[in-house]
């Protein structure tokens, strides 16, 4: 496996030809997908991938100032799709990734054929009284203490759970994997670039067709961020979803599998009808 | 629920497959100042501090949903007077009745925190009082007057950090939760 593959555990499965790269959010790996990304393997070309610091991403390959910003992690994702030719890709990105495949397509006009943004938000503080974000400075620096200390309580205790637990086989059999590990210096710094981010004056800029999902009593990326998302990218349509929380692609696959399902249908339909 | 889970030392609640609380020791409820009433059915986020329910969002849900299990995740919780209380949580999934459902053990670490916290207010100032060693340094070096004044000084900074590195080093986050259950044991 080339360089760039293995540096971000890519892996490629599906019948069809038409590709779609799925991008994990923050705190947990492409195994995020595991109950949506199946449902798409008859008719297209599925992409997963582990950004660096996440899952199997190999993590001699991070670099402090080129993953400072998340253009660095964009720039990553693109020589992905360069390393494995993939041309007019569908994008499919949840929570701070919806904010990277953004990224991409700005530095890349006209690759990608869309852009699905899974509980996005170009910026997560307020910026009172023209942006509601959800949340104040304060709120922030609280979850990324909070971060630090659970990963530190986390640094002995990762062992034992790769491991299984001896005293019980019955759970050790099923852990034969954990999911969602991550380093943790470079996951802080990972949560610091993102919930510090900014890139409102970027949205105006896209060109590609946008679809936002948008949960329903979403914390972390609240509805007016979602509508301020809509408002500002051009090309967009903005869903709100029946799905509570910020993962809806893991509590509400069937609802997440058939709204995108539905949107491919529609932006298909709609390029052949204005040819 | 029976009466020692009601009264064991560590807290313990109950989740259904919607996150929302269907059960609770009475300890918990007492470190929370909660009761049955108020607690049952409401949403397991709701009762969480703003930082911790993002925390929540992202790590205990893909977690859990994809590990079954998860440990030692540290969560605030706000307690019915307004104050935080930390804790330190292990949780599973299990199924009962076809359904899946969250079981939680949840331990108070007030001492714990209190411990990172002042060794991170220690680091703190033993940082700065380097940096203000290295400038009376500096200073030292372009005065060759008040070089022995500042000496002493040097020495009595240096006595200070030496000071508060071994008290950092002594109260190391964890250690009275150890000795605690030892003498339960």
């Amino acid at each position: 496996m080339s360089t760039i593959l293995s540096r971000n555990n890519v892996r490629v499965t599906g019948k069809g030809s038409q590709p779609i790269v799925f991008a994990h959010g923050f705190g947990c790996d492409q195994s995020m997908w595991r109950f949506v990304a199946p449902a798409f393997e008859e008719n297209y070309k599925i992409i997963l991938f582990d950004h660096i610091g996440s899952g199997k991403s190999d993590l001699q390959a991070y670099d402090a100032d080129h993953h400072n910003r998340l253009t660095g992690y964009a720039e990553d994702m693109l020589q992905i799709c360069d390393e494995l030719r993939l041309e007019s890709p569908i994008f499919i990105g949840h929570s701070v990734s919806g904010m990277i495949g953004l990224l991409a397509s700005l530095s890349r006009p006209g690759y990608f054929k869309n852009l699905i943004l899974i509980a996005p938000s170009p910026r997560y503080i307020n910026d009172l009284p023209d942006y509601i974000g959800g949340f104040e400075q304060k709120d922030i620096e609280e979850l990324l203490s909070l971060m630090q200390q659970n990963h530190l309580g986390w640094a002995s205790f990762l062992a034992p759970i790769a491991m299984g637990n001896p005293d019980q086989p019955e759970l050790t059999a099923e852990l034969h994997e954990s999911f969602c590990l991550s380093d943790p210096v470079i996951i802080q710094q990972f949560a610091e670039i993102t919930f510090m981010s900014d890139y409102r004056s970027e949205l105006r800029h896209v060109t590609a067709p946008a679809l936002i999902l948008q949960c329903d009593q979403d914390y972390i990326a609240p509805l007016e961020v979602g509508a301020y998302m809509h408002q500002q990218i051009p090309h967009s349509i903005f869903q709100l979803m029946e799905a509570t929380g910020h993962c809806p692609h893991m509590s509400h696959p069937d609802e997440t599998i058939s709204l995108i399902e539905e949107y491919l249908t529609q932006s298909v339909t709609g390029m052949e009808m204005s040819r | 629920m029976n009466k020692r889970l009601d009264q064991v030392f560590c807290g313990y609640m109950s989740l259904s497959s919607e996150h929302l609380i269907t059960a609770a020791n009475e300890t918990l409820l007492e470190l929370l100042g909660y009761n049955q009433n108020g607690l049952y059915g409401c949403h397991f986020e709701s009762i969480l501090t703003r930082a911790s329910r993002i925390f929540y969002q992202m790590y205990f849900i893909p977690r859990i949903r994809l590990n079954t299990n998860i440990e030692a995740l540290q969560l605030a919780i706000k307690s019915g007077d307004g104050t935080e209380v930390p804790f330190l949580i292990n949780a599973r999934i299990r199924e009962r009745e076809g359904a899946a459902v969250y079981e939680l053990i949840l331990l108070p670490m007030h001492q714990q925190i209190q411990h990172e916290e002042q060794i991170r207010i220690l680091n703190q100032e033993a940082k700065r009082l380097q940096q203000e060693l290295d400038m009376l340094r500096n200073s030292a070096e372009d005065s060759a007057a008040g070089q022995q004044e500042l000496a002493r000084q040097i020495d009595l900074q240096e006595q200070k950090i030496e000071l508060m590195e071994s008290y950092a080093s002594k109260s190391k986050p964890g250690e009275s939760l150890l000795t605690g259950s030892q003498q339960i044991e």
